[in-house]
């Protein structure tokens, strides 16, 4: 578990949430974000996912209600959700590319991103997106340099419901609980997100993940196979030196290879 | 014959397969163990910042494996196995444990042979995995997914088997390295290293010697 100083995060409450996407717009503004241009899918949903230039979405679940109206939304606020084992600081090859601020929220750096995808593909959340034109990865990073100041994220200051909640973390959960709420998505989940949910409905109605993990695959690749290497290494090495020190060099003399 | 010098230990080829081989691994290793491990990124640093180092890594990972796929045609051919490489098998050749058996071999010793598949199978799989790496778009989540420990793993095996085969090739067996830097050896290794090359070498009338 990492411990931060004072860990500042988002409880989402998608009940309050109108899909006014006032906090797309918010991010847009303060990160200063070109429009991208997306055409009508028959939806009110859009953009259609979260790109190098969304970095937040609400995101349309439609479900059938029985009724003659016959739909009901679960909207879900998408964007970075800060984890604290997060998979993309784990994968990450170049020093500070990814970092921790101090909140506890996880930024970037374009300027030491090399553009490997690791991020991109290992991500549970499936959320940094790569951009072709800067040839860099770009997420949410919980306005890190709002948050540093004493303000709150864009989007949650944009908020009109009070659907995005922000705050002390464990002010929030207990907030949250006060209020009834049983399953906080966020609270254990990666050793604890930065940005959690009160849910109305399963996770996976939701389009989350029931239970995020970091891939095995990246366990493997960074708990064992690493450490294997830091000692398989040195170790191959000194045997090597070990066996030239006991047996010494095989001399071929001459004449000897004559003998038939 | 004692004392005589044969030059063709080795074709212009082979070396030129050899050494592209050894020196776009190690730049891969340098460039790829400075990316697996961040206090290691002076790694980086010295090829150019962590991009500079990227871009190297793609470009002598592309020269690996052309010089795999060349090192693979030249040298198949003389790495089957065969029954006398049954009696080289029971001591180990001597290798490990000193012994003065000799075994009528022919161009590679049985272990140099389980080192030619050794390096073509990791090679083969660090170089697909870092094709899939390299375009992870191209591909399902899944398959990139699997591809980062594999080609960490094939790396691994790939640096162990180059310290092993350093070291055999140098310090462990003085007169053996010169074989493929300069092609040039005593008759005597080449008679006790390859006998049944030299002869053959010999009887056509190919061994050069001075």
């Amino acid at each position: 578990m990492v411990e931060f100083k004072t860990q500042k995060a988002f409880m989402i409450y998608p009940e309050k949430c109108t899909a006014c996407r006032a906090c797309q717009v918010a991010c847009k503004n303060w990160n200063q974000l070109p429009a991208t241009k997306t055409i009508n899918r028959g939806t009110f949903e859009n953009p259609p996912d979260m790109d190098p230039f969304n970095y937040t979405k609400i995101k349309f679940n439609e479900y059938g209600n029985g009724s003659d109206y016959g739909i009901k939304w679960l909207f879900l606020k998408q964007q970075c959700l800060h984890c604290t084992e997060a998979t993309c600081m784990i994968v990450c090859p170049s020093n500070g590319a990814l970092y921790r601020t101090p909140e506890g929220a996880v930024a970037f750096n374009p300027e030491k991103c090399i553009g490997c995808k690791y991020c991109v593909m290992t991500c549970p959340f499936e959320v940094p997106k790569f951009s072709e034109d800067t040839k860099t990865i770009s997420k949410c990073h919980l306005c890190h340099d709002r948050m540093a100041n004493g303000l709150s994220p864009a989007c949650a200051k944009a908020c009109p419901t009070g659907a995005i909640v922000y705050g002390d973390r464990d002010k929030l959960i207990a907030e949250a609980k006060a209020q009834g709420a049983q399953n906080i998505y966020g609270e254990n989940e990666l050793d604890g997100l930065h940005v959690m949910y009160v849910l109305a409905d399963s996770p996976d109605k939701y389009g989350l993940p029931v239970n995020p993990k970091v891939p095995m695959t990246v366990v493997l690749w960074k708990r064992f196979i690493k450490p294997l290497v830091k000692w398989g290494i040195p170790l191959t090495a000194l045997a090597v030196l070990l066996h030239f020190w006991l047996h010494g060099p095989h001399v071929v003399s001459e004449g000897k290879g004559g003998e038939k | 014959m004692a004392g005589k010098i044969v030059t063709n230990g080795s074709t212009a080829l082979e070396k030129i397969g050899h050494w592209a081989l050894v020196i776009s691994c190690v730049i891969c290793m340098i460039t790829g163990f400075g990316f697996m491990f961040r206090s290691l990124d002076i790694f980086q640093k010295i090829f150019g910042l962590p991009h500079g180092a990227k871009t190297v890594h793609h470009f002598f990972g592309l020269v690996f494996f052309i010089s795999l796929i060349l090192v693979f045609l030249i040298w198949v051919k003389d790495c089957g196995f065969d029954s006398e490489d049954i009696k080289w098998f029971k001591v180990f050749g001597g290798y490990i444990i000193r012994t003065d058996q000799h075994f009528d071999l022919y161009k590679f010793n049985p272990g140099q042979k389980i080192f030619f598949y050794y390096t073509i199978i990791f090679g083969a799989i660090v170089s697909i995995t870092g094709y899939i790496m390299w375009n992870p778009f191209a591909w399902s989540r899944g398959a990139v997914q699997l591809s980062y420990p594999l080609h960490a793993l094939s790396a691994f095996m790939f640096a162990l088997g180059f310290i092993g085969h350093g070291y055999l090739g140098s310090w462990a067996n003085p007169g053996s390295l010169s074989v493929i830097t300069s092609g040039r050896v005593t008759r005597a290794w080449c008679d006790h290293h390859r006998p049944r090359w030299t002869r053959k070498m010999v009887k056509e009338g190919k061994l050069k010697e001075e």
